[in-house]
């Protein structure tokens, strides 16, 4: 069985269910609406996001339905990144919020660690330049900050 | 809740649109775009990193100075320690989400002073972020640090203590400040801890004490130490959930016979120190082992009774290693805790058959059991099958006295069963994975009464069994009926997940003719060869094929074959950890490649026995380094 999704700018998309489900936004959508052959509109994802995340539940539509575990501990949290969702990720930035806003946990939380290693082992200037920020600091300011968090940076 | 989905203000390398960065400016959005998504990206950093990034922008200096601090480790630092000692001007946060804790209002003069001339910069930083320290882990910090840190955390949750001594008037100091704020404290290899129940009845809002590896005085082997101690911090703490006293070594000053013997107890004879082990939860309360040692005192019974009446609403209790507790206490447990669902009696050695039995029947609503290492019978399994519907979790590892008949009994009847553990359970075969119970108790049992065959085909699953040498449906009823390859599926099929078994042997005689006994009953002829019902392969292999979800596996026996029992798994490439006890024949690097490479090869853990060929040792390091995992 397929469904229709429809992406901001129109465009249509035949999607497996299975694979479509892999959001829980879609899951419940379907769930709430029953069996009906109507498209669904998400009018916050453009055709090209759509694309990727559609190929990224396509690879993974296998995957077991991950039980979300709930911790903030990072001891606890691996970084690792499967190698085809590594390349994956590459592309583009709205897919972590497109995967937000149809709630396809697996695909959030690579795209989190995904920026989580790109930040990872950056001085701040590094980090600033990978992301196109200005920096807004005094120098003053800055050392201080630095000076306030020194006891953190020891690896 | 509907996310708003805003634009990107920021690019990631290798960007497909790179343009947006340039029309949007940088600074109006959070730099993931959600507060949420900000979480989950902090949540990745490691300490360092989340440090670099508080300096990147004002922005971004607001958004990760919280999680910086969230989690805080304080080390007492050695005086010598060389560094400038200039202090912090107040803090130029753009964001002004720190700016309202500038002021360090409540410490002493003398704290001030102390604060200044520390070395210790994360300590420092204390004055300005305090606050947004939600937990605490400290090691071997002194007395002035510990009031500085009362002071300034006002906001902590967690406090983990490791090492050092502290004096009850420090800890009533700290806890006084943050009563409303700590939820669990934690003591870890403190020495030197006297009377540290008592600064705990200010913590109104305690949740989780505990108390490891510590040396506690002989606080606990006071005979007041419940009327005093315990029981006024189990009134005063009303939200407390769990207890954990582990490994804690009472120090008698009198008589240094300074043991360092284990929570574990039997073990080591004459250790100075008793170990006590509790577990529990909503209200509070939990329980205590005892060890062989005139000088540590066993809790009395009549005690761990009284205590319990404290707290009713008890749902875990672990009783564990009690020499003390006996059938009849355990009957008036009921009455005294009646919503437990979590029961741990390992090692009762006063406890008998009917002593389990009568607890099982009084709680009906039990989820996880744990009755490893006590004498038992068939009759306390069927018991605890025929009462305890909803039964999630049982270990009965190193049980005496049972047979394969009472773990039928489990299997075919606990629906819900999710982990069992049995290791090192002697005399179990694989008649166990059989469908005859009929111990002499039994008979009335669900189980019990064998199923007719109109039901068992109609409810067999639509392809249950695939024996090799299965007969083909074919076959008349009457002949089918007479084959024992139809035994009533297990009830846990769906949702066993652990399943740990012991060595399994050949089938002891009495069961065996039990076994018999059964099939003259039902009015199976007994073919010619009267050991082809048991062949023990198939029914292993097809109850493994059952079991959907298996994902920890411990199996073993001298007769027992590796490739059945994987080729029994339904979904083996979903197995994540295995545990080979023993095997018919010692493992081959062709067997090991079959396992790691085609039959499971999701498997993160692997045990194989010791004595096994090392080549297929190395063959595996090689192959899947870290798969391997020995056993002690």
């Amino acid at each position: 069985m397929t469904v229709i999704l429809v992406s901001s700018d129109n465009q249509d998309f035949k999607v497996d269910k299975e694979v479509a489900e892999r959001s829980i936004l879609i899951k419940n959508m379907l769930e709430d609406v029953g069996e009906s052959d109507s498209p669904i509109p998400l009018p916050n994802v453009t055709a090209a996001v759509l694309t990727k995340v559609i190929e990224y539940c396509e690879h993974h539509r296998n995957d077991p339905v991950q039980v979300p575990e709930e911790t903030d501990d990072p001891r606890k949290r691996s970084n690792d990144i499967e190698e085809w969702d590594m390349k994956f990720m590459q592309v583009d930035h709205e897919i972590i919020l497109a995967a937000n806003y149809l709630d396809i946990k697996p695909l959030l939380d690579v795209g989190c660690k995904t920026v989580a290693n790109i930040i990872k082992g950056k001085t701040p200037e590094e980090i600033r330049k990978a992301f196109n920020i200005v920096n807004d600091f005094t120098p003053e300011e800055e050392a201080q900050i630095k000076k306030e968090n020194e006891w953190a940076e020891d690896r | 809740m509907e996310p708003p989905f805003p634009i990107t203000p920021l690019r990631v390398p290798g960007s497909l649109k790179p343009a947006l960065t340039q029309t949007q400016p940088t600074s109006t959005r959070t730099p993931f775009m959600l507060p949420e998504l900000d979480r989950l990206i902090a949540s990745h950093l490691d300490r360092p990193t989340l440090a670099s990034a508080t300096r990147v922008s004002k922005q971004w200096h607001s958004i990760f100075t919280p999680f910086l601090w969230k989690r805080l480790s304080l080390q007492h630092l050695a005086e010598d320690d060389d560094d400038s000692d200039e202090d912090f001007a107040s803090i130029p946060t753009a964001s002004g989400t720190i700016t309202a804790n500038t002021v360090g209002p409540k410490l002493t003069l003398a704290q001030h002073a102390f604060l200044n001339s520390s070395r210790n910069k994360a300590l420092k930083g204390l004055r300005h972020f305090g606050p947004l320290v939600h937990e605490l882990t400290a090691t071997g910090i002194t007395d002035q640090e510990m009031g500085v840190i009362s002071v300034l955390c006002t906001n902590l949750r967690v406090l983990e203590l490791i090492g050092g001594r502290y004096s009850v008037d420090n800890l009533t100091e700290l806890f006084q400040r943050r009563q409303g704020s700590i939820q669990t404290v934690r003591f870890r290899s403190c020495v030197l801890l006297q009377d540290v129940f008592r600064p705990l009845v200010h913590l109104s809002n305690l949740r989780e004490f505990e108390l490891y590896g510590s040396f506690v005085g002989n606080t606990i082997t006071s005979p007041y130490f419940f009327e005093r101690e315990l029981i006024p911090m189990l009134g005063a703490c009303p939200r407390l959930r769990s207890i954990l006293l582990e490994k804690v070594y009472i120090v008698d000053q009198q008589i240094e016979r300074g043991g360092w013997d284990t929570g574990g107890g039997w073990g080591g004879g004459g250790g100075g120190g008793g170990g006590y082990a509790a577990l529990s939860a909503p209200a509070s309360a939990g329980e205590q082992d005892t060890n062989d040692d005139a000088n540590c005192g066993e809790i009395p019974e009549s005690v761990i009774m009284t205590m319990l009446t404290y707290t009713p609403k008890l749902d875990q209790l672990a009783l564990n290693w009690s020499r003390e507790l006996t059938d009849f206490s355990l009957s008036s447990l009921q009455y005294i805790c009646p919503h437990l669902t979590q029961l741990s009696l390992s090692h009762s050695m006063m406890v008998t058959a009917e002593g389990f039995m009568a607890v099982f029947r009084s709680y009906p609503s039990l989820i996880s059991v744990d009755i490893g290492y006590n004498i038992l019978s068939d009759a306390v399994l069927e018991e605890l099958a025929r009462s305890c519907r909803s039964l999630r979790q049982l270990n009965i590892n190193s049980c005496q006295n049972v047979s394969d008949l009472g773990i039928q009994a489990i299997l075919l009847n606990c629906t819900h069963l999710e982990s069992f553990s049995l290791r090192f359970i002697t005399g179990l075969s694989c008649l166990l994975f059989n469908d005859i119970v009929t111990t002499d108790s039994s008979m009335g049992l669900v189980s019990g009464s064998p199923p007719s065959f109109s039901k068992l085909f109609s409810s067999s699953p639509p392809s249950p069994f695939s024996f090799s040498s299965s007969p083909p449906s074919s076959l008349s009823f009457a002949s089918r009926s007479r084959l024992p390859f139809s035994p009533r599926p297990w009830a846990c099929r769906e949702t066993l997940h652990t399943f740990h078994l012991p060595d399994l042997a050949s089938p002891n005689k009495t069961t065996l003719a039990k076994y018999y006994h059964q099939q003259t009953l039902l009015g199976h002829r007994l073919d010619s060869d009267p050991l082809q019902p048991l062949r023990s392969d198939e029914m292993i292999q097809s109850r493994l094929q059952q079991l959907d979800k298996v994902k920890n596996l411990t199996i073993g026996g001298h007769s027992l074959d590796l490739t059945i029992v994987l080729d029994g798994l339904h979904r083996p490439y979903e197995l994540e950890s295995l545990r080979i006890t023993k095997l018919k024949r010692t493992m081959t690097c062709q067997d090991a490649q079959w396992l790691v490479d085609v039959a499971a090869p999701n498997l993160q853990k692997l045990f194989i026995p010791m004595f096994g060929n090392r080549s297929v040792t190395e063959w595996i390091e090689a192959r899947r380094p870290g798969l391997l995992a020995h056993e002690k």
